[in-house]
C-alpha cells in the first residue's frame, strides 16, 4: 500500500515535471529560433559591412578609371589631336597602374588598336581581348561593366585570374562621341585576399557573378546551383538554408556580383550552445529542486493525515490514549478533534460496558449467595406442614405454605430469571403479606389493582418496596396500615405505584432512598435486596428508560412510583 | 517535526545554492573573457616576399609571444610608400625590405639604425664582400643586412644548347662565350646554321647582365664617371639586335615568361630568387643548367633589411634579422626551404656541405657549389651611389626604346640616355 504522501507527490511532481519539461523544450526551441535569427541577422550585418568594403574598392576602381579616361593626355591620345608616342602613353599608363597593386594591367583601346599599360607589344596580353569574355562585354553594350572571370597564363607562372572593368571613353568636349575604351584588369588574387581577411571561425566568403564563381572559399556554394549548374539566388530573403548551415548573400552595388557567405549550423549553434547547455543544466536541476520543494510542501499538508492514520492504527491496536494533536486550522484539525472525541466516547462506552458487566455479575453473585439448598428446605417445610395439619394448626400451615411459595420464587431468581409476570410477583407478595401479618397481627392490608393483562416486570422489585413499606412505614405506626399496588398503563409504559399509609419520611430521607443510599435490607429482609439493588436492576434491564420516584409525607404515607416500559408477557 | 524542520533548512540551503549556480552558470556564458594572455609583441614588416612570413613562423616556435604583421607592399611602390609615410608622419614598419636597386637612395636617408653600433655591434666581416655595398649608406655605415646573394649568372636549356652549341657543359659554354665579343662573333656563326636561333630573349635581359657587371662606381661625387661604358652597352645591344641574336619581347612580360616554355632563346639571366619563382619549371625538371655569363657574373636583384630609428620593436626586429640572416641556423633554413636561397652570411660558407645546393629545375648540377666556385669569385664589387636607381631606370628606358624602335642605333641611344639622365639629375656631370 502506498502512502498518500507518495501518491500525491508522485502525481503532482509528474505533472509539474512534464509541464516544466515541455515548457522548457518549447522555450528552448523558441529562443533557439530567435537566437538563430539574431545570429543570422548579425551575420547579415557583418556581410553587408564586407559588401560595403568591396563596393568601396570597386568605387575606387571606377574613380581611378574615370581619372584616366578624363585625363587630358589620354583624351588627346585617343583623339589623336597630338602625336603622343606610344611609349610615352605606355609609360604613363604604367606609372598610374603600378601604384594600384590590385590592378594587374590596363589596356587602352582606340582607333582599332590596343595599347597596354606595360609590355606594349606583348602578344599574350594583346590576345586577351580576343577571348570570349571581351566579346561578351561588347555584346552587353553598357558604358561600364565587369567582365566574367578570365585567366591569364604564361610560362610556368601560376595562372592569374582576372576580372576586367571596362569603361567607354567619351570625348570630354563632345560627350556623345566615343573615342576609345579603357580596360582595367583586376587581379582576383587581391580580392581573394580581401575575402580571406573577412574569414573567421564562423563564416567563409565567396564572390560570384551571374555565371561563375570569381573567388571561392565556400565549398557549400554548389548548393546554390540548379540542374543546369547555374547559381540561383533567392532575392527575397537574402539567405538560404542548406544542409549544413546557411548561405547568406549580399548583392554588390553597381555590379553583377554577389558576396556569398557560409555560416555552418555548428557555428550558429556553437554560439547558441551555451543556451542548450544552460537548458541541459537548468532543467534537471530545476526538476530536482521542484521535486524536493513539492515533497516538502505536500508533506507539510498531508502529514496530519498520516498522524491521523497512525493514531487510528494505534487505537485499533488497543492503545486507548492514541490522541492526535493536529493544529492546522483546517478540515484536518476538525477531523482530529472529532477523532479524539470519538476516542473519548468509546472509552466512556467501554467503561460503562465494564460497569454494567460488573453490576450484572454482582447481581448474579448477590442472587447466588442467597441461594439455599432447595430440596432440604422443601422437605423440612413440608414436614412442618404435615405436623401442623396433624395438629390441626392452620396458621402454621398457611405460614409455611406461604414461606414455601416464597422459597420457590427465590429459586427462580437463583436460576437467573430476572423478570417475571406481574401475577407471579403479586402471588409472591401475597405470600409475604400472609407471613408478615402473622408477625404484625393482621395489621397489614394489601390491595392491588389495574391488572388486566399480565406484564413482564423485573423480578423482586415489588417485594422490597412492600417490605420497606411494612418495616419503615406501617410497623412504626401503632395502627394497621394499607399497602396498595396499582398498575397503570400509560401508552407504552407501565407505571407501578406502591402506596402505603405509613408514617412517611422526611424530604432528606426520601432523597436518600430515591438514590438507593440506604443500607439494603435489614436482618428481617427476605433477600438482601435494597432499593439500591432495585435501582441497579432497573438500570440494567431498562438502561436510562425507567423512572423511580418517591412521594412521601410525614404521617401520611409514602408512594413509590416505578415507571418502566410496558412488556406483555408472551406465553411460551 | 524536527526532522521536517531540518529538511526545510536543507531545502532552503539547496535553493540558495541552486540560484547561485544558475547565476554563475549564466554569467560564465556571458562573453567569457579569455584568460589574460601575456601581451604579444607584434613585428611589422613591409614587403612583397611572403616567404618571410613562413620564416617568421619558424622563428616563432623558439620565441613565443611574438606575432608578425606582414603588409604587402609592391616592390615598385615601396619607395613611394616610404616617402609618403615620412611626409605624413606615419610610422614605418619595424623592418623595411628594400630592393638592392633602391637601397642606396633610401639607405642614405638618416632614418635607419646604424647596425655597427650598440646594441647591434654588427661585424661587417660576417657579410660577403659583394653584398656590403648594398647595405651601407653614403657614409659607408652598415644600416641594413643583405638577404639573398644577388650574384647572378646565365641559365640555358640543355637540349637547346646541345643542339646549337653541340655541348651543354657549363664550363665549356663559359669558355665558349668568355666575353661579349665571343657572343657576337660566335653567335653570328650559330645564327647562320640555325636561322631561328636567338642568344637572348630581349635587350633588357642583356642590359641586365651588362649593367650589373660594372667593376667601378657609375656615379662618384655627382659625376657620371666613364659614361662611355654605357656607350659600350648600347653598342653591344645594337649589335645583338642587328645580328638577330636577340628577341624583341619585353623582360617580365607574359611573352617573356612564356618563352621559357618554348625553345626559342638560349640564355637567360638567372639568380636564385628567379629560380625560386619557378620560371625554369619545365616538364620533368633538370632541363636547365647555369653557366658564367660573358665577362663574368653580375649583380642582380636581392634585398636588404633595414630597421627604422622610430621602430618600437627594434630588439625584436634585430633578433629576427639575426636569426634569419646572420646565423648558421638561418643560413641552413634559407638553403633548405622550398626554392632555397643562399644568404650573405660568410661563416656559413666555411662548411663545405653548405656549398652544396641542388635545384630540381637544374637537375644534377650542384648550383650551390657553382655559385661558390664560379659566380662569387668573378663578381665585381663597386660602391653604389645614391643616383644608381635613377641611372638604372633611365638606362633601361632607353633600352626599352631600342627594343620598341628598330631605328634607334647605339649613338642615338647613348645620346638619348645622356639627355634623359640630365633631365633627371640636372646637376650630374657626365664624363665621357
Amino acid at each position: 500500500m502506498k502512502s498518500i504522501t507518495t501518491k500525491v507527490v508522485v502525481s503532482i511532481t509528474t505533472f509539474v515535471l512534464l509541464a516544466t519539461l515541455f515548457s522548457n523544450i518549447y522555450v528552448y526551441i523558441f529562443f533557439k529560433e530567435i537566437l538563430l535569427e539574431e545570429n543570422l541577422e548579425k551575420d547579415m550585418y557583418v556581410l553587408s559591412q564586407h559588401g560595403i568594403q568591396l563596393e568601396s574598392f570597386l568605387s575606387e576602381v571606377r574613380y581611378f578609371g574615370q581619372s584616366i579616361i578624363l585625363d587630358e593626355k589620354v583624351q588627346q591620345f585617343c583623339k589623336q589631336e597630338e602625336e603622343i608616342p606610344i611609349q610615352e602613353m605606355t609609360n604613363y599608363l604604367n606609372d598610374r597602374i603600378n601604384r594600384k597593386i590590385e590592378i594587374h594591367s590596363a589596356a587602352l583601346i582606340t582607333n582599332g588598336k590596343s595599347y597596354l599599360s606595360s609590355f606594349a607589344n606583348d602578344e599574350i596580353l594583346n590576345e586577351m581581348i580576343k577571348q570570349p569574355w571581351y566579346s561578351q562585354m561588347i555584346e552587353d553594350s553598357t558604358y561600364s561593366d565587369f567582365s566574367n572571370k578570365h585567366v591569364l597564363k604564361y610560362g610556368y607562372q601560376q595562372p592569374i585570374e582576372l576580372v576586367t572593368y571596362r569603361m567607354v571613353i567619351f570625348d570630354s568636349d563632345n560627350p556623345m562621341t566615343k573615342i576609345g575604351e579603357l580596360l582595367l584588369h583586376i587581379d582576383l588574387q587581391y580580392i581573394n585576399k580581401m575575402t580571406q581577411q573577412w574569414t573567421n571561425n564562423y563564416s567563409t566568403y565567396s564572390l560570384i557573378d551571374n555565371n561563375s564563381i570569381l573567388v571561392n572559399n565556400v565549398a557549400e556554394i554548389s548548393a546554390l546551383k540548379n540542374n543546369s549548374n547555374i547559381i540561383v539566388l533567392n532575392n527575397e530573403k537574402m539567405y538560404q538554408k542548406i544542409k549544413d548551415g546557411y548561405l547568406l548573400y549580399y548583392p554588390v552595388e553597381d555590379s553583377n556580383w554577389n558576396i556569398v557567405s557560409f555560416v555552418s549550423n555548428n557555428s550558429l549553434s556553437g554560439r547558441a550552445k551555451h543556451l542548450l547547455l544552460f537548458f541541459i543544466f537548468f532543467i534537471p536541476l530545476t526538476m530536482l529542486i521542484l521535486m524536493w520543494g513539492i515533497y516538502l510542501l505536500i508533506f507539510q499538508i498531508i502529514s496530519p493525515i498520516k498522524k491521523l492514520s497512525d493514531g487510528m492504527i494505534s487505537f485499533s491496536n488497543g492503545k486507548m490514549d492514541s490522541y492526535v494533536d493536529i493544529q492546522t486550522n483546517d478540515e484536518l484539525e476538525i477531523l482530529s478533534n472529532n477523532f479524539n472525541f470519538m476516542i473519548d466516547q468509546i472509552n466512556i462506552y467501554i467503561e460503562n460496558l465494564v460497569e454494567n458487566e460488573r453490576i450484572q455479575k454482582k447481581v448474579e453473585f448477590d442472587l447466588l449467595i442467597s441461594k439455599i439448598q432447595p430440596h432440604f428446605m422443601y422437605n423440612t417445610l413440608n414436614s412442618v406442614i404435615y405436623l401442623a395439619r396433624k395438629q390441626d394448626n392452620q396458621d402454621i400451615v398457611d405460614m409455611v405454605t406461604s414461606f414455601i411459595y416464597i422459597l420457590q420464587d427465590s429459586m427462580s431468581v437463583h436460576n437467573n430469571v430476572l423478570t417475571d409476570s406481574v401475577l407471579q410477583e403479586l402471588r409472591m407478595i401475597k405470600a409475604y403479606i400472609v407471613i408478615q401479618n402473622y408477625r404484625y397481627q393482621d395489621r397489614i392490608k394489601f390491595v392491588y389493582s389495574g391488572v388486566d393483562d399480565d406484564y413482564k416486570i423485573p423480578k423482586n422489585i415489588l417485594q422490597p418496596m412492600v417490605e420497606n413499606a411494612i418495616f419503615h412505614g406501617i410497623a412504626s405506626k401503632n395502627d394497621s396500615g394499607n399497602i396498595n399496588i396499582n398498575f397503570i398503563e400509560i401508552q407504552d409504559r407501565l407505571q407501578i405505584e406502591i402506596v402505603d399509609d405509613g408514617i412517611g419520611m422526611d424530604e432528606q430521607r426520601k432523597k436518600l432512598v430515591e438514590i438507593g443510599g440506604l443500607v439494603s435490607g435489614t436482618k428481617d429482609s427476605v433477600h438482601s435486596i435494597g432499593v439500591r439493588n432495585v435501582l441497579d436492576r432497573l438500570q440494567h434491564l431498562y438502561p436510562d428508560n425507567y423512572q423511580f420516584s418517591i412521594i412521601s409525607k410525614i404521617n401520611e404515607g409514602t408512594k413509590i412510583i416505578i415507571n418502566i416500559p410496558k412488556e406483555k408477557l408472551i406465553n411460551e | 517535526m524536527s526532522r521536517y524542520l531540518n529538511s526545510k533548512k536543507i531545502f532552503c540551503c539547496a535553493l540558495l545554492i541552486y540560484f547561485m549556480a544558475i547565476t554563475l552558470f549564466l554569467s560564465l556564458f556571458q562573453q567569457v573573457k579569455p584568460i589574460q594572455q601575456p601581451q604579444k609583441q607584434i613585428l611589422t614588416i613591409w614587403g612583397w616576399d611572403e616567404s618571410i612570413v613562413e620564416a617568421f613562423y619558424e622563428y616563432q616556435k623558439a620565441t613565443p609571444n611574438v606575432e608578425i604583421d606582414f603588409i604587402y607592399v609592391n616592390e615598385y611602390e615601396y619607395k613611394d610608400r616610404i616617402n609618403l609615410a615620412l611626409a605624413t608622419g606615419q610610422p614605418l614598419p619595424d623592418i623595411c625590405v628594400l630592393s638592392n636597386g633602391d637601397s642606396k637612395e633610401l639607405l642614405s636617408l638618416d632614418i635607419w639604425e646604424n647596425l655597427e653600433r650598440e646594441p647591434y655591434n654588427l661585424n661587417r666581416e660576417l657579410l660577403l664582400d659583394s653584398s656590403i655595398s648594398f647595405a651601407t649608406n653614403s657614409n659607408d655605415e652598415v644600416v641594413a643586412i643583405p638577404y639573398e646573394v644577388s650574384v647572378a649568372g646565365i641559365a640555358y636549356r640543355n637540349e637547346y644548347a646541345k643542339r646549337v652549341l653541340k655541348t651543354d657543359n657549363p664550363s665549356q659554354i663559359s669558355v665558349m662565350f668568355y666575353s661579349w665579343a665571343d657572343v657576337l662573333s660566335k653567335g653570328s656563326y650559330i645564327k647562320q646554321e640555325h636561322p631561328d636561333f636567338y642568344m637572348f630573349a630581349c635587350l633588357q635581359d642583356v642590359a641586365t647582365i651588362l649593367y650589373g657587371q660594372a667593376n667601378a662606381c657609375y656615379i662618384e661625387d655627382n659625376t657620371l664617371v666613364k659614361a662611355s661604358s654605357f656607350y659600350n652597352y648600347f653598342k653591344i645591344l645594337e649589335e645583338l639586335k642587328y645580328k638577330g641574336l636577340v628577341g624583341d619581347i619585353i623582360q617580365w612580360s607574359p611573352e617573356w615568361y612564356e618563352s621559357f616554355v618554348t625553345e626559342q632563346y638560349l640564355f637567360y639571366p638567372v639568380a636564385l630568387w628567379l629560380a625560386q619563382q619557378g620560371v625554369f619549371g619545365a616538364g620533368n625538371g633538370g632541363e636547365w643548367s647555369m653557366s658564367v655569363p660573358p665577362s663574368g657574373s653580375f649583380n642582380w636583384g636581392g634585398t636588404v633589411w633595414a630597421i627604422p630609428k622610430n621602430s618600437n620593436q627594434k630588439k625584436l626586429a634585430w633578433d629576427f634579422t639575426e636569426s634569419l640572416l646572420l646565423s648558421q641556423a638561418g643560413a641552413w633554413y634559407n638553403k633548405n626551404k622550398d626554392n632555397g636561397v643562399l644568404i650573405n652570411y660568410k661563416p656559413t660558407y666555411q662548411h663545405e656541405e653548405y656549398q652544396n645546393m641542388y635545384h630540381q629545375d637544374f637537375g644534377e648540377q650542384n648550383i650551390g657549389r657553382f655559385y661558390f666556385e664560379n659566380l662569387l669569385p668573378s663578381i665585381k664589387q663597386y660602391p653604389i651611389s645614391d643616383y644608381d636607381t635613377i641611372l638604372k631606370k633611365v638606362f633601361f628606358e632607353v633600352v626599352n626604346q631600342m627594343n620598341n624602335d628598330e631605328s634607334i642605333n647605339s649613338e642615338q641611344a647613348f645620346e638619348l640616355f645622356k639627355q634623359n639622365i640630365k633631365k633627371e639629375i640636372p646637376s650630374l656631370i657626365i664624363l665621357e
